[in-house]
């Protein structure tokens, strides 16, 4: 006798009362036709709501980014703003952490019910853009989207020649320091351009004069964006065209010059880091107070400042400037299968182009990406943007060129970057050994 | 599950009962009755082939493809299952992952139930009381929320490192750690020891007081009792408990998902199997190969499983024996 599937448990004795007398046919039946019908309604009557629906005129766009409360709010405000504007759309917004933006935005498109407007960055544009899941905007292009006005970033959003998206904001990479710990241990404040040997022993010191508190540093041995700029200023980069940049000598030059400041403890160790590499801003090491500088994009100042008392400070990367970059902070995408295409093209142009939306927005997700609208909105802008505004104007001259989106593939190989220096970082695999196998394996993710 | 424990002395044959007068299968009421039978099982039923078995199947046409979630799947053969076993570091990572986390978690927390079960197993004032409580958590265990409040307890700064720090303890960051970071999940398992303390309790009281008391008067102690009366009986709802929790524990994902932020944890070392099933196929857009990944955890918890019942002849006693074997 086999135990087949758990039965309720019974107590005391299973003798029972004799069952009652099943009723006769004719009822029987029309309880079973009863049954039946239910059954059915209740199958049919489930209906999932998706995308946008329109009924007597009115259009409800369904519109999801990732981000935090200060973000919602501001995207909120553009969204009312544009509904003020066309009162036949509403919008039904959905917003989540980074951690997972992804993930459920795949399974939306695959489910045909993905939102009618999405936020995507530079990592994703491209596998989005080739699986067609952001639809194709040339078709808008003069009529109701104007890209002319965006500047430097008019062709950022084209992957291999149509345009898949709208840059909805600029920012540049950017660490950010906290100010009020740097006082505290009595060193200056980071300055712009300073080399990784000058930024490594500034962290030391705050370190050591913490007592190992607040670290000086995170560790970036795991962050694409940092060992982007480092290869950079090698005359290398991250990837060149859709192969990786660099050599196996370099990745374990990167590991081993983090390991060195590890062990110095310049730079938090793997236990620590390893909570603050979500990209989530609110478990930033700055933002926590575990360590005194992050790196983070310049944008990123307006959601850390609601996340710590202390007050945060901005610069540069450490290395030559010219390595860094002016990038399209984030874009808007309208899902391919969207049933109000041209009224999600419109919805993204006045959020992109407008000047009442960008100041509504409050540049929290860069500076608006049109040299026009920014001029226009400088001085109306709250006080920490205008402390990314200076910071800006002061680096752009110096930064180099834009490097065009990364390859498809890019979102698995910037986690095989993360968990491979985390394994050195806790001390599991060499980083000879470590690099050696990340190249083998990021090199079979781009083949595929 | 009433154990029939008093087996027919030798020689004597009880005579057979006669047969129940049945309604099935004769004539027309029996049919009318199969078919009304039918249409009541019929929402469950399409519920079963439409939710469960259709995609099932589908799932293993999946796995001889390459399917991104967005473009129609193309057919690779058996590339997936290839690539699984020979070119996929981290797959024999996440099944070693998996088979320790199922090797630890799984006695201890049948361990736990069956400790628990035997210290409530006596009538008491309030004793129904503490039967909830210690069931509770593994109604809500498995849940998203108390995955999050466990990444919070376990923290650097959670409520674990401060009744440490009480006895001078510093404790450390025990999710954020790889060398803890498994033990956490265990934890986590051990604590929903509830349901399986309840089945427990249910087979302890089907052992008669009687044999107890033969064993005593024989001067036997308590754990001669426990090993000779109270594990021998026991042993089918142990199995019973071993084999379910056992398919359970290999099945754990939201905590593993939950507390490593989706990634699989500090330098993949939460990597459970379902965790790595889930990055491959909603994350890097490799469905075929989740759905091949899929398949061979299906093969293979099967095979433990036929395994743990194979292994179940050596030492399940089923005290009807005799009468029924």
């Amino acid at each position: 006798m086999h135990p087949s599937h758990p039965r309720p448990v019974q107590f005391g004795d299973g003798g029972g009362s004799p069952r009652p007398r099943s009723p006769r046919p004719g009822r029987l039946r029309a309880l079973a036709a009863v049954a039946l019908s239910i059954a059915l309604v209740a199958a049919a009557g489930c209906s999932s709501s998706g995308g946008g629906s329109s009924s007597n005129g009115k259009t409800e766009l369904s519109i999801f980014w990732w981000g935090g409360p200060a973000r919602a709010d501001y995207t909120q405000k553009a969204l009312d703003l544009y509904t003020q504007r066309h009162p036949n759309i509403t919008f039904k917004p959905q917003w989540q952490a980074n951690s997972g933006y992804y993930d459920k935005l795949a399974t939306l498109a695959a489910g045909n019910n993905a939102p009618d407007v999405f936020q995507i960055d530079d990592n994703a544009l491209t596998e989005y853009a080739s699986r067609k899941i952001a639809l194709e905007l040339d078709q808008y292009v003069g009529s109701v989207i104007k890209t002319d006005s965006l500047g430097k970033l008019q062709d950022a959003g084209k992957v291999g020649g149509p345009l898949y998206a709208l840059p909805a904001a600029e920012n540049t990479t950017a660490l950010v320091y906290d100010k009020t710990a740097a006082q505290q241990a009595g060193v200056p404040e980071p300055r712009n351009g300073w080399t990784w040997d000058e930024y490594f022993a500034w962290a030391k010191q705050i370190s050591d004069k913490s007592g190992g508190k607040v670290w000086g540093a995170m560790d970036g041995s795991g962050d694409y964006k940092v060992f982007n700029v480092w290869l950079r200023q090698q005359g290398k980069g991250l990837y060149q065209g859709n192969q990786l940049g660099f050599t196996t000598q370099d990745l374990q030059a990167w590991f081993d010059l983090w390991a060195k400041e590890r062990d110095a403890k310049a730079v938090a160790p793997a236990a620590v880091a390893h909570e603050a590499a979500t990209g989530d801003v609110t478990k930033q090491l700055v933002a926590t107070q575990k360590g005194a500088t992050s790196f983070m994009h310049s944008n990123q100042l307006t959601e850390l400042q609601k996340a710590t008392k202390h007050e945060p400070g901005i610069a540069s990367y450490p290395g030559p400037l010219s390595a860094q970059f002016v990038r399209p902070a984030l874009f808007w995408s309208v899902y391919s299968g969207s049933k109000h295409a041209k009224e999600a093209a419109d919805v993204i142009n006045f959020l992109v182009n407008d000047p009442d939306a960008q100041k509504a927005l409050s540049a929290e997700r860069g500076l608006p990406p049109s040299p026009q609208v920014l001029g226009q909105l400088q001085s109306a802008f709250p006080a920490t943007v205008q402390t990314v505004i200076s910071f800006e104007q002061k680096v752009t001259p110096q930064l180099g060129q834009t490097p065009p989106p990364p390859p498809p593939g890019h979102s698995e190989i910037r986690q095989l970057l993360l968990t491979t220096a985390e394994d050195v970082a806790f001390g599991k695999q060499a980083s000879a050994q470590a690099a050696q196998q990340f190249m083998t394996q990021a090199a079979s993710i781009l083949k595929s | 599950m009433a154990l029939n424990t008093t087996a027919p002395p030798e020689g004597t044959r009880l005579a057979a009962p006669a047969p129940l007068p049945t309604r099935l299968g004769g004539g027309r009421a029996g049919r009318l009755e199969s078919i009304a039978g039918y249409v009541f099982l019929s929402p469950w039923l399409l519920g079963l082939l439409g939710i469960t078995a259709l995609p099932t199947l589908y799932s293993l046409y999946l796995s001889f493809t390459d399917y991104d979630l967005l473009q129609p799947p193309h057919w690779v053969g058996l590339d997936n299952y290839v690539r699984m076993f020979t070119a996929d570091p981290q797959y024999r990572h996440a099944v070693t992952v998996t088979v320790v986390y199922a090797l630890v978690a799984v006695p201890l927390k049948l361990a736990t139930a069956l400790a628990v079960a035997l210290l409530l197993d006596r009538a008491r004032r309030g004793i129904g009381l503490y039967r909830s409580l210690f069931y509770v958590p593994s109604l809500l265990g498995g849940s998203v929320a108390i995955a999050i409040l466990w990444q919070t307890l376990f923290g650097a700064s959670g409520a674990v490192n401060a009744i440490l720090a009480w006895f001078g303890i510093t404790g450390r960051s025990w999710v954020n750690d790889p060398s803890t970071a498994l033990g956490t999940l265990v934890v986590l398992g051990m604590w929903q020891f509830g349901a399986p303390m309840v089945v427990f309790l249910a087979g302890l009281k089907q052992i008669p007081r009687e044999l107890y008391e033969a064993a005593a008067i024989d001067g036997a102690g308590r754990i001669r009792k426990f090993r000779h009366v109270t594990v021998p009986l026991l042993s089918p709802v142990i199995f019973f408990n071993l084999v379910l929790e056992t398919i359970h524990g290999f099945q754990g994902f939201t905590g593993a998902f939950i507390i490593s932020n989706g990634r699989g944890g500090p330098a993949d070392s939460t990597l459970l199997y379902t965790l790595y099933l889930y990055k491959q196929g909603f994350s890097f857009f490799h469905m075929g190969y989740a759905s091949a990944m899929a398949w061979v955890f299906l093969v293979a918890i099967g095979l433990l499983t036929a395994v743990l019942f194979w292994s179940g002849r050596l030492w399940v006693h089923y005290s009807d024996d005799g009468a029924r074997r």
